[in-house]
């Protein structure tokens, strides 16, 4: 598991270390390097595609030029780190060290690869797929018909699994049905838990397709080793964020969840209050963002100074955050 | 009779649906509304209180309210603060008692219809140390309270949790499920008159509050 991501002069994040759970969920506001952090994770398998004039801070840019860097560090039984280098001129280096010599860098190599962001964008979400043999739910041309076929053929419990998860996060539908549009290629329905009628993909709101895409990511058989998700409450409504938060610790925590695989460690981002409701008997998952002028940095929620005090009043750890008092709220003009 | 729930999640609803049949010795019927969630703490219950009695009041559709409130880290409730002038304002149950019934005097009386029997229950520290009652004997009102004194609660809120749900995680299925069959143990092991007796003042008043329902009304 990575500990820890720290940045030096990448984008807002100047000086800024970010600290890792199995779970991690950051809240802030916009701007204050909540989606820089899962950016940085994203580049971490494709960093050769970035130059210095697209990941360095807007001061350091403009002035002395200084490195760019980006270091992961994983804890036991790796005890590894991974510093990436951006100087003002030539390539990106990648450079890897280790207290018990290298044991374990192949391996993290090849988990780095694997890494995956999501940002779900509901509009690709619903489009009739050519069908392939690869059964994960991309993070770059995310396909639910796609995915959601191979799944029913290959691991058709799991797939029934998501069903009956589709039915308690969404009542009104009860299974997911597939058209064939044309030869090679699959769209899919949802029917209704009422009437039986099929809704076609492309006529289910927003919402409900990225509640879909959600379980997908949730119920992969063979997940990334991390996943970065962009706002997963988005388009949800609050009543249902409980069932949100419990697929995506479905990844990270699977013994508690009856799935005999490896975690998947999970950093989530978010801006929404009743979302962080969600995490209140667990606050030691929550990272603040907070930016102060063109630097942002981020705190863990536990090492507040009178957090005990604060959520000891009336309100939640949501209504509290919103107040400003933990930080991460925009700054007044 | 028609009861509606107002509680911290539709987990929390099966489970305080069961404890009210038990206590009242009858089976309930779910009122034909949104379940109400109170979810985002005390403060909200106070702000959308009225908003729920008064569609309980003017929707024709509930006989009863069910309330519990988790004390979290605030005053219990005492039977000393039943007496008249004796509410206590950082009691959660005495300060939302008296909320209730400014509102409830508040509205239009309605022909040939009872205002809505409310009861409202405070689960200390949370309504998982209710359903611990009969398994854990450290779990209670007084323990809680002699811990609270010297600044070292016996238990936290997630070591409650964990011993109700048997996991620090959990999905929403499960919880539920968990509570339901926490809740009936406690009646058809006819544990109710245990529960009162470790949450004599949070339990209590609740489980008073559901039998004057059976009283007739005063003239």
């Amino acid at each position: 598991m990575i500990e820890s991501i720290e940045f030096k002069n990448f984008k807002v994040l100047k000086d800024a270390k970010l600290s890792l759970g199995p779970f991690t969920l950051i809240v802030g506001a916009n701007g204050s390097g909540k989606s820089t952090a899962l950016q940085a994770i994203r580049m971490v398998r494709e960093f050769n595609q970035y130059s210095y004039s697209m990941v360095a801070h807007v001061e350091a840019f403009a002035e002395t030029k200084p490195a760019v860097e980006v270091g992961l560090q994983w804890g036991s039984p790796y005890n590894l780190f991974l510093k990436i280098k951006w100087e003002s001129s030539g390539i990106p280096t990648p450079t890897w060290g280790s207290e018990n010599g290298t044991p374990f860098m192949v391996k993290a190599q090849a988990e780095c690869n694997r890494f995956r962001v999501y940002a779900l964008d509901p509009r690709s979400l619903p489009q009739p797929v050519q069908l392939t043999p690869n059964l994960e739910f991309s993070a770059e041309e995310p396909s639910l018909a796609g995915f959601l076929d191979r799944l029913r053929d290959s691991e058709p419990e799991r797939f029934e699994a998501l069903n009956e998860e589709l039915g308690r996060l969404l009542p009104e539908f009860d299974r997911i049905l597939f058209e064939t549009p044309k030869a090679g290629h699959r769209s899919f329905s949802l029917r209704t838990r009422n009437g039986h009628h099929r809704i076609p993909a492309i006529d289910l709101s927003q919402g409900t397709l990225l509640a879909l895409a959600l379980l997908a990511i949730a119920y992969q058989p063979s997940p990334p080793p991390l996943i970065g998700l962009e706002e997963p409450d988005r388009g949800i409504h609050p009543r249902l964020l409980r069932q949100v938060r419990d697929a995506l610790y479905r990844l990270s925590y699977p013994d508690s969840f009856g799935e005999s695989r490896e975690p998947v460690q999970v950093i989530a981002t978010t801006q929404s209050p009743y979302f962080l409701d969600e995490f209140s008997d667990h606050p030691e998952e929550i990272v603040i963002a907070e930016k102060t002028g063109l630097e942002a940095k981020f705190s863990r929620l536990m090492d507040h100074p009178h957090l005990e005090e604060i959520l000891e009043g009336t309100s939640s750890l949501g209504e509290v955050w919103y107040t400003g008092v933990l930080g991460g709220v925009p700054a007044r003009s | 009779m028609k009861l509606a729930v107002y509680s911290e999640s539709s987990a929390d609803e099966a489970a305080v649906r069961i404890l009210v049949d038990g206590i009242l010795g009858e089976k309930t019927e779910v009122v034909k509304l949104p379940n109400f969630e109170t979810k985002r703490g005390f403060g909200s219950v106070l702000t959308n209180i009225s908003a729920v009695l008064q569609e309980l009041h003017y929707g024709f559709e509930a006989d009863a309210l069910a309330v519990i409130l988790d004390s979290d880290r605030t005053p219990i409730h005492r039977k000393a603060h039943d007496e008249p002038g004796q509410a206590d304002p950082k009691c959660r149950l005495c300060c939302l008692r008296e909320t209730v019934k400014d509102i409830q005097g508040q509205l239009t009386p309605m022909p040939n219809r009872q205002p809505v029997k409310t009861a409202i229950g405070l689960a200390v520290p949370q309504i998982e140390a209710w359903l611990l009652c009969g398994k854990d004997r450290g779990v209670g009102e007084a323990s809680w309270l002699v811990g609270s004194k010297s600044r070292k609660p016996p238990y936290t809120s997630g070591s409650l949790k964990k011993a109700v749900y048997g996991k620090e995680r959990y999905s929403l299925a499960e919880e539920t499920r968990c509570m339901v069959a926490e809740a009936e143990r406690l009646v058809d092991r006819c544990l109710l008159d245990l529960e009162q007796h470790w949450f004599p003042d949070g339990f209590g008043a609740f489980a008073q509050d559901i039998r004057r329902w059976k009283e007739p009304p005063s003239a």
